[in-house]
């Protein structure tokens, strides 16, 4: 019941500041909304029993992603004022479609039943939960866990690639 | 647990590869790589090779699987790889400040390519995903100089990501409602327990972000800027390996996972069928660059492909398997056609090719074979398989979808004739000769010979596709 | 009704978490005073020796002194961040406290109720505290961008750069440690370093050093103090991302500042240097000792051992010159990761191999 209360203070904090992320003047000001949204997600992975999860949400997005986030939005100097003229003539268009969506979705919604078999972990799993996360991943997961490897070194050596100055001869 | 490291050797080999060219790149300075080129169509065939030999199973505690689809499509993303480096060959001069890293990193798409054939579990198939995405993010912004490949790139990022949001939505979803997460485990429960509207969601989400990958509709506008933006190898490896990729996950979703409630799915997907194959063709007609018209097309294809989805018999899915064949060769010829008219010309708008005829020949007759393939005219490797596929949508009772099907094909015809007029009857411009190596000389004309003989004598494909979807329906 | 118990546990840990929070409150106090001492012992000179006797009461002085200044908002500023920003830079340094064991347990003799000497032994207290501790950054990349000044701009920009870099050496360190001690929770950490000072991870022989090392010096990058305080570098930036900040609200920096070093002490000691274990425990020679002296004298120990560190924060900070940025950047990405990475591969084989 408490659990219940706390987990509708934090979705709630979280999609009214998922709404102040796009809809902010200011970059900066959206990135704090971003912060507050994370923070709210990695609240509820504490409520779902996973403090590893939440730890970590905490750990790279709120520490270290949006900090690079600022980092570029500092950088470039985006302004709040140019945002406005990015919103044209397809504002009404994406309003209407948004909304539709979230109709059909709301009705799907209604329908829906889980039928998924739940509570396959017990209380003292749960509390040895990164033991848990680690031995998944390590032995049920770990293709995934290695295209993962493959994909960070992919989007390592791209940037690089992407970033280094062409025109200087081997020029760092 | 069963790991089977085994099974995945020829992955293995794919990625000694592309480790091998990248640390290589380290030590040798820059200039042209014809001989990584070399090395990455030798490396396919050698992978190929080991390939045919692998046994069937799973590995991984099976989240790999290796059967007869993967098998296929990872043979065909080996040809395309091989014929892919060949076109890149031919193409590095036209890319400044030239770095190897290009090779590598397809090397990496190929990696992907062939992880996404042998998936049998959402995680596993959406990072692999991922992976060939990022590559292709990056490939596609190769030539950072040009503004229109730095744009294309943008682009395909940004919709890369909204289409990766929706799929990920859908995917939980339908992991929320079954539990499970693996292919065969979602389809016994949903054989079970039937569909319900969380299933209903998880699947329009993931179907919808799929689309992306083979751009269909509604993910299709990254296409066009992309496919004429980015290095025309790359917009080569979208127009044939990312499709033949997307679909064969679509397969495995659609007919493994979520087969028994076909009734849910089927009105999305043959709308995303009709959708795709009206926009994308009747789009396609007033284009002058040709490589803006063949993004079009291959929205119109991808609605050709989703009908045979749609259709969810042995037909269909065989059809899908050589319609996606005869759509390698043909994009692989014509666009290897089309990289050495660029090379002498630095041009790919429809105008320029006029008199192609008189000056190449060869190449004229490569270009012509290709987009009449595409277009599905009569004796080419096309025809057979947009017949295949409106049989099957005929067979299932789909009559709307092989009407337009039907349509659209005369359609196609239509704009891919203008090229063929400008080839063969306008007076060409500038009357010098382009000359074509002795190596892509008998390259092209191996190309254009299977396109034929696709069309001509399509039993012993058709045999081994048909062979190859019955396992999926038994 | 919760029983009685509970709402015991729940009383104690608000009273737990009061006092800790008044102690690092008060912790500046204290703390300027020993670096003013220090720092003129270094230079050679007397320190402060006025107000009080020996100086004592300087800190008084100063806080006197912070507590009347005008509180100034410059013209342009973004007068939300530019409020948040000191109260964001501190709250993370404060909450960090919260995972931070100063000894295992004390059982009260009489009613044996046995009582914790920290607030909460989380399963993932390493991720905890680097994950909060990390947060404090913000403080200091709103507080330089809120000021709309260039200099503060700049602090802002270079310590998120910079916060970026060395965390990730920072995170393997403490990979390292977990590694070593096999656990993410603090209290763990440290019991698996007891029975003597060759058990500490810094013997752990020979990652222990390394990882130390890495430790160190990732984590005076982390919270910005000389040799890497490039933020508020004074020759170039005037004072970095605070320069704007004036009376309470630059207190409040200077407050997170002191914790933050205090929270790396106290993180180097339950690494590395086995927490409230005493150097040679008395067991091993055969010598019993009650359970609860055992206690107190290990909360000696822990606070001995934080104190030294503290003093080599302090005397490096006033012997050392200041790194240069590209060679900040050099340190963190050229030398400090690959060689954690090599160590990383080594710790793991000898976890395999040696146990």
């Amino acid at each position: 019941m408490i659990e219940q209360i706390f987990f509708y203070i934090f979705a709630i904090i979280a999609v009214v500041s998922a709404i102040a992320v796009v809809t902010s003047k200011s970059p900066i000001h959206s990135a704090i909304a971003l912060i507050i949204t994370l923070l709210q997600v990695a609240a509820i992975f504490i409520l779902l029993r996973s403090p590893f999860l939440a730890a970590v949400q905490v750990f790279v997005y709120v520490g270290a992603v949006v900090v690079l986030f600022l980092f570029a939005v500092m950088l470039l100097d985006l302004g709040g004022e140019k945002i406005k003229e990015q919103f044209h003539q397809q504002t009404v268009l994406g309003v209407i479609s948004s909304v539709g969506l979230f109709v059909v979705l709301l009705f799907m919604l209604s329908r829906g039943s889980l039928t998924a078999p739940t509570g396959g972990y017990t209380e003292a799993v749960l509390a040895k939960n990164t033991e848990v996360i680690g031995k998944v991943l390590f032995t049920k997961y770990i293709y995934p866990f290695e295209v993962v490897s493959l994909l960070l070194l992919v989007a390592l050596v791209g940037a690089v690639v992407l970033v280094l100055n062409q025109k200087g001869k081997d020029g760092v | 647990m069963e790991m089977n490291i085994g099974r995945l050797i020829p992955e293995f080999i794919m990625l000694g590869g592309a480790f091998v060219l990248l640390i290589l790149e380290f030590f040798i300075p820059k200039g042209p790589r014809k001989w990584a080129g070399v090395f990455g169509i030798c490396l396919s065939v050698v992978t190929a090779v080991v390939l045919s030999t692998q046994g069937y199973g799973s590995a991984l505690s099976g989240l790999f699987i290796h059967d007869a689809i993967s098998l296929y499509f990872k043979l065909l993303f080996l040809l395309v790889t091989a014929l892919i480096f060949y076109m890149t060959i031919l193409y590095e001069k036209n890319i400044e400040n030239w770095r190897g890293e290009f090779y590598s990193l397809m090397l990496f798409c190929t990696v992907g390519f062939m992880f996404l054939a042998s998936s049998s579990d959402f995680i596993g198939f959406y990072v692999s995903l991922e992976l060939v995405a990022i590559t292709l993010y990056i490939l596609a912004t190769f030539t950072r100089e040009k503004s229109k490949s730095v744009e294309a790139g943008l682009k395909y990022i940004v919709t890369g990501a909204l289409s990766s949001g929706f799929l990920l939505y859908g995917i939980s979803f339908i992991y929320g409602t079954t539990g499970q997460t693996g292919f065969t485990e979602v389809a016994a429960l949903v054989i079970n327990n039937g569909g319900n509207g969380y299933l209903a969601i998880g699947l329009a989400l993931t179907v919808l972000g799929l689309t992306f990958k083979v751009s269909g509709m509604p993910f299709h506008v990254w296409a066009p800027d992309i496919y004429e933006g980015s290095p025309t190898p790359i917009t080569a490896l979208l127009a044939a390996g990312s499709k033949a990729a997307g679909f064969v996950v679509i397969i495995r979703i659609l007919l493994t996972a979520l087969g028994s409630v076909r009734a849910e799915w089927l009105v999305l997907v043959s709308v995303i069928s009709g959708a795709s194959l009206i926009f994308g063709n009747l789009a396609a007609m007033p284009q002058k660059n040709i490589k803006r018209m063949i993004a079009y097309a291959g929205v119109g294809s991808a609605g050709y492909l989703f009908m045979a989805v749609a259709a969810a018999s042995t037909l269909g899915t065989g059809a899908l398997m050589y319609y996606l064949t005869t759509y390698v060769f043909a994009i692989t010829g014509s666009f290897i056609a089309l990289v050495i008219f660029y090379n002498s010309e630095g041009s790919y708008t429809i105008e320029s090719l006029a008199g192609l005829a008189r000056r190449s020949p060869l190449l004229a007759i490569t270009i012509f074979i290709g987009f009449l393939s595409l277009a599905g005219v009569p004796p080419l490797g096309g025809f057979i398989a947009k017949f295949y596929i409106i049989a099957a949508a005929v067979q299932q009772g789909l009559w709307a979808l092989a009407v337009i099907g039907v349509l659209m094909a005369v359609v196609a015809m239509y704009y891919f004739l203008i090229v063929i007029r400008s080839m063969y009857l306008r007076p060409a411009i500038n009357t010098e000769k382009i000359r074509v190596d002795n190596y892509t000389r008998i390259l092209l004309y191996g190309i254009n010979a299977v396109t034929v003989l696709l069309g001509m004598y399509p039993g012993p494909l058709t045999d081994w596709v048909m062979a190859i979807a019955d396992t999926l329906f038994v | 009704m919760p029983e009685l118990g509970l709402i015991i546990e729940v009383v104690l840990i608000f009273i737990k978490v009061y006092i800790v929070g008044m102690i690092l409150f008060m912790l500046p106090l204290p703390l300027t005073w020993l670096e003013r001492k220090v720092a003129g012992r270094i230079q050679v000179r007397l320190g402060p020796h006025r107000v009080g006797p020996k100086g004592l009461l300087q800190p008084f002085a100063d806080m006197v002194k912070l507590l009347l200044k005008e509180d100034i908002i410059p013209d342009k500023a973004d007068r939300f961040l530019f409020k948040l920003a000191p109260l964001l830079a501190m709250i993370p340094a404060f909450a960090v406290f919260v995972a931070i064991p100063v000894g295992d347990t004390f059982t009260i003799p009489g009613i044996d109720y046995v009582f914790k000497l920290y607030i909460s032994d989380m399963n993932v207290g390493v991720l905890y505290v680097l994950a909060i501790g990390g947060l404090g950054i913000y403080g200091i990349i709103f507080g330089g961008w809120a000021s709309n000044s260039k200099y503060s701009l700049l602090g802002g920009l270079r310590s998120a750069a910079q916060m970026i870099s060395y965390e990730v050496a920072l995170s393997f360190a403490a990979i390292g440690v977990v590694m070593m001690s096999n656990s993410l929770s603090l209290v763990e950490i440290v019991k698996s370093q007891g029975g003597g000072f060759w058990n500490w991870n810094l013997f752990y022989l020979p990652v222990g050093p390394v990882w130390f090392l890495i430790f160190f010096i990732a984590s005076l990058a982390e919270i910005n103090r000389i040799p890497f305080d490039l933020p508020e570098d004074e020759g170039t930036l005037g004072s970095g991302f605070h320069t704007e900040y004036s009376g309470m609200r630059f207190s409040f920096f200077m407050l997170a500042e002191y914790i933050a070093m205090v929270t790396i002490s106290v993180l180097a000691v339950v690494f590395f240097f086995g927490g409230w274990m005493p150097p040679i425990d008395p067991a091993t020679f055969g010598i019993k000792v009650p359970a609860q002296i055992m206690s107190v004298w290990g909360i000696g120990w822990f606070i001995a051992k934080v104190v030294v560190f503290i003093y080599i924060f302090m005397w490096i900070r006033f012997t050392l010159p200041r790194y240069r940025y590209d060679q900040l950047m050099t340190i963190g990405w050229k030398i400090l990761i690959p060689v954690s990475l090599i160590t990383v591969l080594v710790t793991g084989l000898m976890r395999i191999f040696l146990t």
